[in-house]
C-alpha cells in the first residue's frame, strides 16, 4: 500500500433520536491511499452516507462525532474550524452526489453554475470560462461551447452526471467521494460513467472513495473495498482479496445474493434471511450474529476484532480466530 | 398453451401540440410514437419481461394493456377480447382482471392509509359486494408474508422491501388473472431483491397467475421470466425464450444490454459492447434501423430502411440486418 491520503481511525458517530442514541457508526478504520480508487459497498442503512457526511462535516444537526480521527493531507479534520473546512471542500475534497437530476441548481444555467464555483479563483471570467469548456471536454461533451449555455433540464441524467463530475474536478481536489453516483443511470450509462470515472482517476491522478450499493461495479473500478454493514466495517482488502476469497459470512452471503453472479436458472434466489439490527439498543455481540449461518457462542457476547485473513486483507469475524 | 394477452402491431402516440399548433406550424412533428408497431405475446401463467432503457417505452406500453393510455394503432386482446373497442364499464370490469405494481412502491401508497385499507382499496373502488375487509386483509398480508401487525402500520413505517410487498397485495386484492410488475426490484438491495423475486415466483406457482415484469436490469429477469421482449425507442427488437437469448443473444441491442451489467467478479474483464451515447429522441427518430446511432456493429445499409422482425429459429425473432 502506498502513502495513504485519507485515513480514518475509529471514527464513530451517534445521532440523537427521540428513543435514545442510535449508533450509526462505530469503530470505523479505513484507509485511502494515494491515487486508489476504494470502493464502499454495502445495504441501505449500514452507515455508507453517514461517513461520507462525517468526512466532509455535512452532517445533520442531530449527529454528533462522538470518537475517533479523520486525518487528510496530515491534519485531522475533525480538528478544523468551520472556516478551514470550508475551504478543504471543493479543493482538497469534493463529492459527486447520487441524483444529478436535484444536485444541479435548475435555475441557472451550466455556465453560471461551473464558473460560479470557481468563485475562489482570482483569474478573469473568460478564463473560468474556458476552463469550465475544457472540463466538460474531459468528461466527453460533445460541443462544450453551444452546450454550456443550456440549464439541467436540457441535458439527460447521463449528461448531467458528467457535468456533476466535472464540476468536481474543477478545483483539481486529491480525494474525490463518489456518493452511488450510478444507481440513477441506466445501466448502459452506468458502465459509460465507471469508465470515465476511470479514466479521470487515471488523468487527474485523485484517489476516489467511491460509494455504491452494486457490487458489479465496484469489482470493476476499485482497487480496494471496504464492505459495511449496520454501522461497521466487516471486511476489507484488495478487490481481488475480499471478491475471490470473502472472509466475512455477510460478504459471502451478499456476494451469493447478487444475481449477477448466478449463472445457472432457478426460481429461488438466494437471500439474507432477518432484518438489520435496532443500531439503539445493540447486544454485546457481533452485529451480523442474529442473520449469520455460522455463529458461534462468542458470537452472541464479545464484539470480534479487525483480524488479518491475508496482509492488506481483514475481517471482523470470530470465525477467524476460531 | 392459450394465450392470456396478445399485442399486435400496437402504436401510442402523444400529442406535443395544440390543434392550432400543428395547422401553423408544420417544420416540426404534432406527435410523437411512444410505442411503435408493437407485437407481444403472453401465455397463461408464463411471465414475460420487458426489458430496455429509460424511454424505450416499457410503462407506456404497460399503460396501455391496462386500458391507462389509448392505443392509437393494433390491437390488445386480453383472454381474447379486444380492449380498444371496450366501453368505460367494460374496461372497469376488465381491470378487475389485471392487478398492477406501481414503479415507486411508497410513493404509489397514500401517506393518510393504513396497510389494511390500502390493500382492500381495490375491492372499495370496484364495489366487490360482501367483503369482509378484515378477513380479506388478512388473508392478502397472509399470502405476501406480512404478519397481522403491518395491517396497522402507515407507509412511512415500512421499508422499501415491506413497501414492495403491500404494493403486490395491492394488485392481487381483486384475484387477477395477470399482474403487471413495473421495475419490482428497483431500488432495493441486493438481498431484498431476491426476497421479492422469489415472492413473485411462489405467487405464480401458487395462484397461477400470468405475469409482465417490466425492468432495466436483465439479471432480476434470468431467473423469473419464461421470455423476454428487448425494447428499444417504442419498438420491440429481439423477443425469445429467456434461457435462448441469454445463451445466444442475437441483436447488438441485446449484447451491450448484457455485457452492461458488471459481474462481481474482478477478473472477469468481458469483452463489453459499450453504447456510445444515448438513446435517441422518439421525436426524431433516426432513419432506416433506428440503434444504427448507437450500433457497434453499424454499416452502411442500416441506416437505409428499417430491418424486418423477422424469425430466426422456433422461439427467437429479432430486427436485425446483421445479427450476430
Amino acid at each position: 500500500m502506498t502513502e495513504p491520503l485519507l485515513t480514518i481511525r475509529n471514527l464513530s458517530v451517534d445521532y440523537r433520536i427521540d428513543t435514545g442514541r442510535l449508533q450509526a457508526l462505530r469503530q470505523i478504520n479505513i484507509d485511502v491511499p494515494k491515487g486508489s480508487i476504494v470502493g464502499v459497498v454495502g445495504e441501505s442503512g449500514c452507515g455508507k452516507s453517514t461517513l461520507i457526511s462525517s468526512i466532509i462535516r455535512l452532517l445533520p444537526h442531530n449527529a454528533s462525532v462522538s470518537n475517533g480521527t479523520i486525518e487528510f493531507e496530515g491534519a485531522n479534520l475533525l480538528d478544523l474550524s468551520e472556516n478551514e473546512m470550508r475551504t478543504m471542500r471543493g479543493t482538497r475534497i469534493s463529492i459527486v452526489f447520487q441524483d444529478p437530476m436535484t444536485s444541479l441548481n435548475p435555475v441557472l444555467s451550466i455556465e453560471q453554475q461551473m464558473t460560479h464555483i470557481q468563485y475562489r479563483d482570482q483569474r478573469s471570467t473568460s478564463d473560468k470560462l474556458n476552463k469550465s469548456l475544457a472540463m466538460l471536454e474531459s468528461v466527453g461533451i460533445a460541443d462544450p461551447r453551444k452546450r454550456i449555455t443550456q440549464y439541467p433540464h436540457e441535458y439527460s441524467g447521463g449528461m448531467l452526471q458528467r457535468i456533476s463530475i466535472a464540476m468536481a474536478l474543477q478545483a483539481q481536489p486529491s480525494l474525490l467521494i463518489a456518493d452511488e453516483p450510478t444507481t440513477a443511470l441506466d445501466a448502459t450509462l452506468e458502465v459509460q460513467i465507471i469508465h470515465l470515472l476511470k479514466d479521470i482517476q487515471a488523468e487527474f491522478g485523485c484517489s476516489i472513495l467511491f460509494i455504491s450499493h452494486h457490487l458489479g461495479v465496484i469489482a470493476e473500478l476499485c482497487d480496494y473495498v471496504v464492505v459495511m454493514y449496520a454501522g461497521e466495517v466487516v471486511e476489507q482488502g484488495t478487490v481481488r482479496d475480499v471478491f475471490h476469497n470473502p472472509a466475512h459470512p455477510y460478504t459471502q452471503k451478499l456476494l451469493e445474493c447478487d444475481p449477477a453472479g448466478i449463472q445457472t436458472k432457478t426460481r429461488i434466489l438466494p437471500v439474507i434471511p432477518g432484518e438489520i439490527p435496532d443500531l439503539v439498543n445493540l447486544s454485546g455481540g457481533c452485529i451480523f450474529s442474529s442473520r449469520c449461518h455460522c455463529v458461534l457462542p462468542d458470537c452472541e457476547t464479545h464484539i470480534p476484532q479487525r483480524r488479518e485473513v491475508t496482509s492488506g486483507h481483514s475481517a471482523n469475524c470470530h470465525l477467524l480466530s476460531a | 398453451m392459450t394465450d392470456i394477452l396478445q399485442l399486435k402491431n400496437v402504436c401510442v402516440r402523444f400529442r406535443i401540440k395544440s390543434a392550432m399548433g400543428a395547422l401553423f406550424d408544420r417544420t416540426s412533428p404534432a406527435s410523437f410514437d411512444a410505442v411503435r408497431d408493437a407485437s407481444i405475446t403472453l401465455e397463461e401463467g408464463q411471465t414475460l419481461a420487458l426489458v430496455g432503457e429509460s424511454g424505450a417505452g416499457k410503462s407506456t406500453l404497460a399503460l396501455a394493456i391496462t386500458g391507462l393510455e389509448r392505443i392509437a394503432e393494433g390491437s390488445i386482446q386480453f383472454e381474447g377480447r379486444e380492449i380498444s373497442q371496450m366501453q368505460a364499464n367494460e374496461i372497469r370490469e376488465y381491470r378487475r382482471g389485471i392487478g398492477y405494481m406501481w414503479q415507486n412502491a411508497i410513493g404509489s401508497l397514500s401517506p393518510r392509509m393504513t396497510v389494511r385499507s390500502l390493500i382492500t382499496e381495490p375491492a372499495r373502488i370496484h364495489r366487490v359486494p360482501n367483503v369482509n375487509t378484515r378477513e380479506l386483509s388478512s388473508k392478502l398480508l397472509d399470502l405476501v408474508g406480512l404478519s397481522e401487525e403491518f395491517g396497522d402500520r402507515y407507509p412511512h413505517q415500512l421499508s422499501g422491501g415491506q413497501a414492495r410487498r403491500v404494493g403486490v397485495a395491492r394488485a392481487l386484492a381483486l384475484n387477477p388473472r395477470l399482474i403487471v410488475a413495473d421495475e419490482p426490484t428497483a431500488g432495493l438491495d441486493v438481498s431484498v431483491q431476491g426476497e421479492i423475486l422469489n415472492l413473485l415466483n411462489q405467487l405464480q406457482d401458487e395462484l397461477k397467475i400470468s405475469m409482465l415484469v417490466i425492468t432495466h436490469n436483465l439479471n432480476v429477469v434470468r431467473h423469473t421470466s419464461d421470455k423476454i421482449a428487448i425494447m428499444y425507442l417504442g419498438r420491440i427488437v429481439e423477443q425469445g425464450d429467456t434461457a435462448e437469448i441469454f445463451s445466444r443473444p442475437r441483436h447488438p441491442y441485446t449484447l451491450a444490454l448484457l455485457s452492461a451489467s458488471p459481474s462481481p467478479d474482478p477478473d472477469m474483464q468481458a469483452d463489453r459492447i459499450e453504447l456510445k451515447g444515448e438513446i435517441p429522441s422518439p421525436i426524431n427518430r433516426p432513419s432506416g434501423c433506428e440503434f444504427h446511432t448507437r450500433c457497434p456493429f453499424v454499416k452502411e445499409t442500416c441506416s437505409e430502411s428499417p430491418p424486418p422482425f423477422e424469425a430466426v429459429s422456433e422461439s427467437q425473432a429479432l430486427s436485425c440486418y446483421f445479427p450476430r
